[in-house]
C-alpha cells in the first residue's frame, strides 16, 4: 500500500500532465521528426494571428487594470476601516468570483447592444438617437469582453491585497506614523511597497485569466482572440498552428509566473507573531453610509450581467423595450423537454460526480502523502499536485484533444470522438484537483499525528485508524472542498467546449453555447433558462461549502 | 510485563539520538526516563511504542523480541503530552475506542468504560465533548482511555507538562495513585527532576542519547555517578579537587571534582571557612545564599536563617556530604 499509492498517483500524473504537455511541445516544435520553429514563424508572419494576440493582450490589460482601480481602494478599506455590515459585504464583493461569465455575456448582450435596454432608456432622455444608436459594447464586442473580465476577476486582487496588507506588521505603519506621517503618506511610502508582492501575485493570475478565457470572447462570437483560434483550430490535430498557438500561450503564462514569483518573493514584512494588533478606523456615519452604498453599488454592476440572463430566461416577450413585455416559465419547462437540454444536465450531472469521485480519491492520496509519508520526489509531487491551478484549461484542453485523439493510441477509450465521458471526467477531475488537495491537506495539517498515533497505539489498523479517527476530522474541509469541486466541474467551460463533440454527450455549458449558435427565436431564452439554473446549483452549493468552511472559504481561492 | 532493551540505537541523520541504550523496566515498577530536552527520551519511550524504528539493538516484553511487531499489536497505552484526545468523539467514546478496536462486546465495554473512567473521577462527564473539558480533565480523559484496556505496558510522554503548577500536583498523585493500585508496568518520560523523585520507583537519567545513571531516587540523588547527574537531579555546588576551597575542606585528592549540595553547607559561629554573602533569596522555609569566599570561589547554600548582603559568615561541610567525581 505505502509502496502502491505514490505509483499510481505518479502514473496519474505522468498519463494525464506530462504525457499531453510532452505531445504539446512536440507538435509545435518539431516538423517532419526535426527541431522547428517554422510553426512560430508563420504565425508571427499571419496578420491575423498578430491581430488576435494583441487583441488578447489589450483585454487582459484592461481588465487587469479595471479589476486593480476596483480592487486596491476596497482592500485599503476592508482593512483599515471599520462600519456597519463590513463582514456581510465582504462575502457579498467576492459573488463575482463564482458567476460564471461565459453565462453573463448573454445577458450583457441583452442590456448594451446598440437596441439594447441602456439605448432604449436612454433615448427616452434624448441622449440617444435610435437611428444610429452607439454600440458600447463596440465591435463585436470587444469592450464587453473587458468588462465581464473585469468584473469577475476583481475578487481575486481584493483577496489578494486585502491578504497582502493585513499580513503587514502593523508596527511598521506606527513607526511611520510616530515619526510624523499622515494618512495617504504612510499608505505610498509604507503599506503599498510591502504589500506589493502579494498585490503582484494576484495582478497576474488576474491578468493570465483574463488572456487565455475561451468562454466569454466566444460568446460574444469575437474570432479575433487566442483563446477563440485555439477553438477553432483543436479539431484540425493535423494543423501544427494550433498547437503553436497553445505553446507560445504557455509560454506566456510561464513568463508571467516566473516574473511573478521573483517580483513577488520577498516576504519580508509579514506580522510577528502575537504582534500588536493592526489599529483600525471606526467610519463615521456618513463616510460609512458612502462605503456600503459604493460596495453595494459595486456588487449591482457586477450582477447586471446575470440578472439580464434571469429577465431573458423568463421573457416571453423581449423587443425594442427596456424590459420584457411579457413573462412566462415556459422555457424551463423546454430546458426539462427538449433532448439537447435535458441530456446535457443529465451529462453534466454525471461527468461531475464521476470526476469529483475521482478528485476524491486522488485528492485524499496525495494530501495525505505530503502531510504523512516521507519519500524522495514528494516536491515534486506537491508542484505536480498545484499545476493544474496553473495552467490555463484552454492549454490542458488542447493538449488533452491532440494526444488522445491520435490514432492507434494504446487508451484509445479516451478519444473524445467517441464518448467523451472518461476524458472528459478526467479532465474535470485533474483541473480542479488542486482545490481538493488544498482542502484535505488543510485538514490532515490541522489534525495533530498524534490523535492519529494514539488510535494506533490502542490496536487499530491503518484502516481503522483513518475512518474513525482522520476521515471525522478532516470531514468539514471534504465536504468543503467536494462542493466546490463538484460544481465547477458544472460550469467547466473549456474542457466541455473543447473536448465534447457530439451532442448527445454535450455537458451543460457546451449546450449552452450551442443553443445561442441556433436561429430559433427562443433557442437563447432556452440557453438563458439553462444557464439560471446552473446559476441556482452553483449558488446552493457554494451557500453549503460557505457554511462548512466558514472564514476559511476564502483561501481555497486564494493563489 | 517485564522489558528489556539492549543495545539500541537509532540516529536521524548525523545526530545519533539512542546510542546502544541498555536497561531492564521490571514487571510492575514505575520507571522514569529523566534528563533534559534532546537526550533521546522521547524517542526510546517511541521506540517502545512503535512509533520509532531502531536502527539497531533489540526491545522485549517478557523475554520476546517485539521490535518487528506493528505498533499496533503491541499493546502498549499511551499518554501524550498534547493529550490526544480525539475532538470529535464524546469522552465516551474516546473512552471506549480501543475496547472497540478489540472488538469487546457491548454491556462488557460499558462497564468497563464507566469503571475506568470512575478510576480517573471523570465518571459524570461520559456525554461531553472534549472542547468543553479544562487541560487536566483532558489528561484524565487520556488517562482513562489508556487504562481501560488493560494494556501490559504503560507509557506517558510528559503528561503533565502543559498543566499549570496546582493540576500537575494533582495529576501526579493520580497516577501515582492509579498505579499503585493497578501495578501495571509503566516508563514514564520527563524532564522534571521533582516529578522523578517523587512518583518513581527507579529511574534512568539519560544525556545525549546515552544512559548516564539507572537506580532508585535515593541512589540517584545521594550516590549521583557524574557530576551531570549530580548536577542535573538536584543543585550541586561544583569545583575542581585541586581549588584551594577543596584544600580547606580537607579534601586530599586533587584529581578530578568535588561537589557538595547547598543543604549540606553548615554555617558555623566560629572555626570553618570565612566568606562574605554576596546574595540572599528569601525561599519561604529557607534561605538560598550565595557566598564568595577569600579566594574568590562562589557556592551556594540553604540556610533556616537568612543573613544580610555583605555580612561576614563562617561555613563548613561535612566529609560524608562531599561528593567525588573523576571525570
Amino acid at each position: 500500500m505505502k509502496k502502491l499509492l505514490p505509483l499510481t498517483v505518479t502514473l496519474f500524473f505522468a498519463v494525464f500532465l506530462a504525457w499531453p504537455l510532452a505531445e504539446l511541445l512536440k507538435g509545435a516544435f518539431t516538423d517532419g521528426g526535426r527541431f522547428s520553429l517554422r510553426y512560430f514563424q508563420l504565425i508571427f508572419d499571419n496578420p491575423f494571428y498578430s491581430q488576435c494576440f494583441l487583441n488578447s493582450a489589450l483585454i487582459a490589460v484592461w481588465s487587469t487594470l479595471l479589476a486593480l482601480a476596483v480592487a486596491l481602494p476596497l482592500a485599503w478599506l476592508f482593512n483599515r476601516c471599520e462600519f456597519p455590515a463590513k463582514t456581510l459585504l465582504n462575502s457579498l464583493l467576492l459573488l463575482p468570483l463564482i458567476l460564471p461569465p461565459f453565462v453573463g455575456a448573454i445577458g450583457l448582450r441583452q442590456f448594451f447592444t446598440r437596441y439594447g435596454t441602456l439605448n432604449l432608456l436612454l433615448e427616452k432622455t434624448g441622449l440617444v438617437n435610435l437611428a444610429d444608436p452607439p454600440d458600447w459594447l463596440a465591435s463585436g464586442g470587444f469592450y464587453g469582453i473587458i468588462l465581464l473580465q473585469a468584473l469577475h476577476l476583481y475578487p481575486i486582487l481584493f483577496l489578494s491585497a486585502q491578504a497582502a496588507m493585513a499580513n503587514l506588521d502593523p508596527a511598521l505603519r506606527e513607526a511611520a506614523a510616530n515619526l510624523g506621517a499622515r494618512g495617504w503618506r504612510v499608505f505610498r511610502t509604507v503599506t503599498l511597497p510591502l504589500a506589493l508582492p502579494g498585490i503582484f501575485a494576484g495582478t497576474t493570475i488576474v491578468f493570465i485569466a483574463a488572456f487565455t478565457d475561451l468562454g466569454v470572447p466566444l460568446m460574444f462570437s469575437f474570432q479575433a482572440t487566442v483563446p477563440s483560434q485555439i477553438f477553432n483550430l483543436v479539431t484540425q490535430p493535423d494543423n501544427p498552428l494550433g498547437y503553436a498557438l497553445v505553446v507560445l500561450t504557455l509560454l506566456l503564462v510561464a513568463l508571467l509566473f516566473l516574473l511573478g514569483r521573483r517580483l513577488g518573493g520577498g516576504n519580508h514584512a509579514t506580522a510577528m507573531r502575537g504582534g500588536a494588533q493592526a489599529l483600525t478606523v471606526r467610519l463615521g456615519r456618513l463616510p460609512a453610509l458612502l462605503a456600503t452604498a459604493g460596495v453595494l453599488g459595486l456588487v449591482a454592476v457586477s450582477v447586471i450581467p446575470h440578472l439580464g440572463v434571469v429577465l431573458q430566461s423568463f421573457s416571453a416577450r423581449w423587443f425594442m423595450t427596456a424590459l420584457p413585455t411579457e413573462w412566462s416559465g415556459q422555457f424551463y419547462r423546454e430546458v426539462f423537454r427538449l433532448d439537447a437540454t435535458a441530456l446535457s444536465v443529465k451529462n453534466s450531472l454525471l461527468y461531475s460526480v464521476c470526476s469529483l469521485s475521482l478528485d476524491l480519491l486522488l485528492g485524499l492520496a496525495i494530501a495525505w502523502l505530503l502531510t504523512r509519508e516521507k519519500f524522495r520526489g514528494k516536491a515534486l509531487l506537491d508542484t505536480a499536485a498545484m499545476l493544474p491551478l496553473a495552467l490555463p484549461g484552454l492549454v490542458l484542453a488542447f493538449a488533452y484533444y491532440v494526444t488522445f485523439s491520435k490514432p492507434g493510441s494504446p487508451l484509445a477509450f479516451l478519444d473524445p470522438r467517441g464518448n467523451p465521458l472518461p476524458l472528459l471526467v478526467i479532465a474535470y477531475a485533474m483541473h480542479r484537483l488542486p482545490y481538493l488537495v488544498r482542502a484535505a491537506y488543510a485538514g490532515f495539517q490541522q489534525v495533530s499525528a498524534a490523535l492519529e498515533e494514539a488510535s494506533t497505539n490502542l490496536g487499530a489498523c491503518a484502516w481503522q485508524t483513518f475512518r474513525r479517527v482522520s476521515l471525522p476530522l478532516i470531514m468539514a474541509n471534504l465536504v468543503a472542498g467536494s462542493i466546490l469541486t463538484f460544481s465547477f466541474a458544472m460550469l467547466d467551460v473549456s474542457n466541455s467546449l473543447m473536448l465534447a463533440q457530439e451532442s448527445r454527450f454535450y455537458p451543460i455549458t457546451k449546450a449552452i453555447y450551442s443553443l445561442m449558435g441556433r436561429i430559433t427565436p427562443t433557442a437563447a431564452n432556452i440557453a438563458c433558462a439553462l444557464g439560471v439554473l446552473a446559476l441556482l446549483l452553483l449558488a446552493a452549493a457554494l451557500y453549503l461549502a460557505a457554511r462548512l468552511m466558514g472564514q476559511k472559504m476564502g483561501q481555497l481561492f486564494r493563489s | 510485563m517485564h522489558i528489556q532493551i539492549q543495545n539500541l540505537t537509532k540516529s536521524f541523520g548525523a545526530n545519533r539520538v539512542l546510542d546502544d541504550i541498555t536497561l531492564t523496566v521490571n514487571s510492575g515498577e514505575l520507571f522514569f526516563l529523566l534528563g533534559p530536552s534532546g537526550c533521546g527520551k522521547t524517542t526510546l519511550l517511541r521506540a517502545i511504542a512503535g512509533f520509532a524504528e531502531p536502527d539497531a539493538g533489540d526491545i522485549r516484553f517478557g523475554g520476546k523480541s517485539i521490535v518487528s511487531v506493528p505498533p499496533r499489536a503491541r499493546n502498549t497505552a499511551l499518554v501524550f503530552q498534547n493529550y490526544a484526545v480525539w475532538p470529535h468523539l464524546t469522552v465516551f467514546e474516546n473512552v471506549a475506542y480501543g475496547l472497540r478496536v478489540r472488538k469487546v462486546a457491548d454491556g462488557e465495554l460499558r462497564r468497563r468504560v464507566q469503571a475506568a473512567l470512575r478510576q480517573v473521577g471523570m465518571e459524570t462527564y461520559a456525554g461531553r465533548k472534549p472542547a468543553t473539558l479544562s487541560g487536566g480533565q483532558l489528561q484524565r480523559v487520556a488517562l482513562a482511555r489508556a487504562i481501560v484496556v488493560e494494556p501490559d505496558v504503560l507509557l506517558f510522554d510528559e503528561p503533565l507538562s502543559n498543566l499549570d503548577a496546582k493540576l500537575r500536583l494533582e495529576i501526579r498523585a493520580e497516577i501515582k495513585r492509579l498505579h499503585g493500585a493497578l501495578k501495571r508496568t509503566s516508563i514514564y518520560v520527563t524532564h522534571d527532576q521533582h516529578e522523578a523523585l517523587t512518583m518513581a520507583d527507579r529511574i534512568a537519567v539519560m544525556r545525549d542519547g546515552q544512559i548516564q545513571q539507572t537506580g532508585t531516587p535515593r541512589e540517584i540523588y545521594e550516590c549521583p555517578a557524574n557530576a551531570f547527574v549530580a548536577s542535573f537531579i538536584g543543585e550541586l555546588n561544583l569545583f575542581p579537587a585541586a581549588a584551594p576551597l577543596a584544600a580547606a575542606l580537607g579534601v586530599t585528592v586533587s584529581d578530578g571534582q568535588i561537589g557538595f549540595r547547598p543543604e549540606h553547607v553548615e554555617l558555623t559561629g566560629s572555626g570553618g571557612i570565612p566568606a562574605r554573602v554576596l546574595d540572599c533569596a528569601y525561599l519561604g522555609a529557607a534561605s538560598e545564599l550565595l557566598l564568595q569566599t577569600a579566594a574568590g570561589e562562589q557556592l551556594k547554600a540553604r540556610a533556616t536563617v537568612s543573613a544580610a548582603v555583605g555580612a561576614a559568615v563562617r561555613f563548613t561541610v561535612s566529609g560524608e556530604n562531599i561528593l567525588f567525581f573523576n571525570h
